[in-house]
């Protein structure tokens, strides 16, 4: 899911990075509405409500909700200029660094609510502006790694997205076309993905809590976890493999050896 | 060197404004704090209205009783906000009720609690130094929104500001 780049990435590795992150930003959405009635990952809602509060002259609130953009566009930020700066010569590291950002940031506030929170209004806009920008980390990572297929907290643009391949499909030679049907793939996953985070988290809060958050860092943990294990895998069956090609040379080289001493 | 000054010169720019936002307001908690009085109750949906379509809004004493039953600000006056987080409901016959408060999201959504197991968010849908409207969601007999009106009690307001 992590260990590729751009184009070298594959349908599979689009549907399964989208349908785990989608699935943990579904969850914080939902947890966040129940927990401090506010969104953290559709920042479109977020744009009204600051132009509302700026029509009402609400400074403060729109200065809160402006502050609560600007780290959703940090955590893109941050994503990407960690991407482009260190993708070449370490790819899964800089891939896994906004993943781990992330974790650390809703493991922040998932302990944070666990044993601090007294529910002060600062608290709760420090809190979701965190939730944001890791929200922020997590679309920036997907979109940059997947050259914007896969983009987890967008499901606006999905949404019409899927109306427009929808339309298409209307057409044989659209429904024939393995791109396109890629595409509805890796879309559909993430929708229902997103869907399936929301309900669960709703679940999982009306019975376990805030632990919600700790269920999020797991399915994030696995987003790294699985790459880790396949890097080492590969390495294992490559180092593997030299080392056996290294056998033959040497036994071939002993044998030609051997047949040069004979005939000596 | 040139793009580093310009990058630090947008991120100063944009937390800047920010923060001078936040600075020329006041916060929705301590604008809250002090003793509302209230002035009206009206209702968004009725079932029935003698006086016709348009003033199918307000509401009569009965009907408010009725609908208030079930909330926790059920027959209040008068609510007293305390920096504390603790709420006083003042009511008509002289006793009082206390409950607690707390603010979410930016600072719409009104927390009430304390009261048994009722639990009850309204939307604060006007917060000025003297005025407070907040909305209540409601599926009880008269269907739609509640929309309650405060006037914030001039002695109180003085006498809250010094306490703090």
């Amino acid at each position: 899911m992590l260990r590729k780049f751009s184009n070298s990435r594959t349908l599979s590795d689009n549907i399964k990075l989208g349908s785990l992150t989608a699935f943990s930003a579904g969850m914080v959405n939902v947890v966040s509405v129940m927990l401090f009635f506010a969104f953290t990952s559709n920042v479109t809602g977020h744009y009204a409500v600051l132009a509302e509060e700026i029509a009402k002259g609400n400074w403060y609130q729109a200065g809160v909700v402006a502050a609560w953009i600007m780290l959703f566009f940090f955590g893109g930020f941050t994503s990407n200029c960690i991407i482009v700066h260190f993708n070449k010569n370490y790819t899964y590291l800089s891939h896994a660094v906004p993943v781990i950002l992330e974790i650390l940031c809703l493991l922040v506030v998932g302990t944070y609510v666990q044993f601090y929170y007294a529910e002060t209004l600062l608290e709760t806009e420090w809190l979701v502006g965190l939730m944001l920008y890791a929200m922020g980390l997590q679309n920036g990572l997907t979109a940059s790694i997947s050259n914007s297929a896969v983009k987890t907290t967008h499901l606006t643009g999905l949404t019409t997205d899927l109306g427009m391949l929808f339309s298409m499909f209307t057409k044989k030679e659209y429904r024939e076309n393995a791109q396109l049907r890629g595409k509805l793939k890796i879309q559909l996953s993430i929708m229902v993905s997103y869907l399936s985070g929301g309900i669960t988290a709703g679940y999982i809060y009306m019975t376990i809590a805030y632990n919600v958050f700790y269920i999020v860092c797991l399915f994030l943990l696995i987003v790294i976890g699985y790459d880790y294990y396949k890097l080492k895998y590969y390495e294992l069956v490559n180092r593997r493999e030299r080392k056996s090609k290294r056998n033959y040379y040497r036994y071939v080289a002993v044998k030609n050896k051997k047949k040069i001493l004979e005939k000596a | 060197m040139k793009i580093k000054i310009m990058y630090i010169g947008v991120f100063v720019l944009l937390f800047g404004g920010v923060i001078t936002l936040m600075a020329n307001d006041e916060s929705p908690d301590r604008k809250l704090i002090g003793k509302w009085e209230e002035v009206m109750w009206k209702y968004e949906k009725l079932d029935s209205s003698e006086e016709g379509p348009f003033d199918s809004f307000h509401i009569n004493d009965q009907l408010k009783q009725e609908i208030s039953l079930e909330l926790v600000i059920h027959k209040a006056e008068t609510w007293e906000i305390r920096p504390d987080g603790a709420l006083l409901l003042h009511k008509k016959d002289g006793s009082s009720e206390e409950l607690h408060w707390r603010l979410k999201g930016r600072g719409h959504v009104l927390k009430l609690f304390g009261h048994g197991d009722s639990l009850e968010h309204y939307q604060i849908q006007k917060l000025t130094e003297d005025t407070m409207e907040i909305h209540f969601n409601s599926d009880l007999q008269a269907r739609g929104i509640i929309k309650m009106i405060f006037k914030k009690s001039k002695n109180q307001t003085h006498a809250s500001k010094i306490q703090q």
